[in-house]
């Protein structure tokens, strides 16, 4: 009887150790598990940082070198503004000797068909002569700078759209800090209009 | 000034912040049960047993593997975070130094340009004169012909003058286009190894 009963205890023994083990066996893979679950989750949460970091980074780069450009355009757009008003004020000016030749060469052709003695008429012919070089010495001149105005006219033209192009990349393509700069700059146009 | 080399396009990162990590690589650890040799080795009691602690101890090291692995990880995303840091202050650096140098290089022609633009203010002064003259009665027809010989002398120099300026003009927009080629772009200065 007592054997029976032994080997009885020993099985029952047996099988609450095999239980035993099987349930701590479980137990560590799903520790196992749900660690590694935690693990991935962490790694893609820092991935998801360095990407947002490197993200930010490149703005931040971006909206630099997209300002620097910007303020080259503007400035050099400014001083072919200045060389375009020049170049206007200059034909401006011409425009208003050769306005003032004609009228004086016409009173003059006057004056000599009224003239008697041929030493006054002799007179006003080489005043004539001379309003007539100036006259097309001024056209000459003015064909020339007309050239240059229209030259300038279209740098600042190209140039403009090109500040223009940068001023919308740097709105829409650096992000907060950008719109807020397009914000500023389009504040202070509107204050020096005012 | 040419066409400025377009701005830089927003930058595609996917993959580009990703992390070395073997978190896949740790396996379940499961016995083949399978076969004529399974269902034998099945038979034997402590079989069940050295399973099991084998499947326990395995787990205990993988978890310890994992936790290693998490701190490696952590530091690993430090150590890009101030790459990145680094790289931007290093970018921005570099551009500001340019900018001074164009900056300065830009205040050095627009200073020319302002001299040429005083001295085309004088001409055209003079040349306010000399127009007077062409109808000024009390004037000899001498110094009539001097001022007409003088007015196209200085007409002249206002067009030599728009042409140095044309060239100038010309250069500072090259140069400024150059400086900003030479700029780069965000994508080669803020970048990881794909190794």
């Amino acid at each position: 009887m007592l054997p029976v009963l032994a080997g009885v205890a020993l099985v029952g023994a047996g099988i609450w150790i095999y239980n035993e083990l099987q349930e701590q066996s479980a137990a560590e893979r799903e520790r196992w598990r749900s660690k590694r679950e935690e693990v991935e989750r962490s790694i893609e949460w820092h991935e998801e940082q360095i990407e947002n970091h490197l993200h930010e980074a490149r703005l931040s780069y971006d909206f630099k070198v997209l300002i620097d450009m910007h303020y080259s355009c503007v400035k050099v757009a400014d001083q072919a503004y200045s060389l375009l008003k020049d170049a206007r004020k200059s034909l401006d000016k011409i425009g208003e000797a050769i306005v003032k030749t004609k009228e004086q060469r016409e009173i003059l052709f006057k004056r000599k068909k009224e003239a008697t003695s041929p030493s006054d008429k002799k007179e006003i012919q080489e005043e004539i002569t001379s309003i007539q070089q100036l006259r097309s010495s001024l056209f000459d001149d003015k064909d020339e700078i007309k050239k240059q105005r229209d030259m300038f006219q279209t740098r600042v033209k190209d140039l403009n759209s090109k500040t223009h192009t940068l001023k919308i990349s740097i709105k829409e393509r650096t992000g907060t800090r950008g719109i807020e700069w397009y914000e500023r700059l389009e504040a202070r146009k509107a204050s020096r209009r005012a | 000034m040419k066409d400025i080399k377009p701005p830089p396009k927003p930058s595609t990162n996917t993959g580009k912040g990703k992390l070395i990590q073997d978190v896949k690589a740790g396996k379940s650890l499961d016995f083949d049960k399978a076969g004529m040799i399974g269902f034998l080795k099945s038979l034997n009691p402590l079989q069940f047993a050295s399973e099991a602690i084998a499947q326990i101890t395995h787990y205990k090291i993988q978890i310890k593997n994992l936790e290693t692995e998490q701190v490696r990880i952590q530091e690993e995303a430090k150590i890009r975070h101030k790459q990145i840091d680094s790289a931007l202050k290093a970018g921005l650096q570099l551009l500001e130094e340019r900018r001074r140098a164009l900056e300065m290089a830009l205040e050095v022609v627009a200073k020319d340009l302002e001299n040429t633009h005083l001295e085309k203010q004088n001409i055209l002064e003079c040349i306010s004169n000399l127009v007077k003259n062409i109808s000024d009665t009390n004037l000899s027809i001498e110094e009539k012909q001097m001022s007409n010989t003088l007015l196209p002398e200085l007409t002249g120099l206002l067009k030599t003058l728009g042409e140095q300026s044309t060239v100038k003009l010309d250069l500072i927009a090259q140069n400024t286009q150059k400086a900003l080629e030479a700029m780069p772009n965000s994508d080669r200065i803020l970048t990881f190894s794909e190794d």
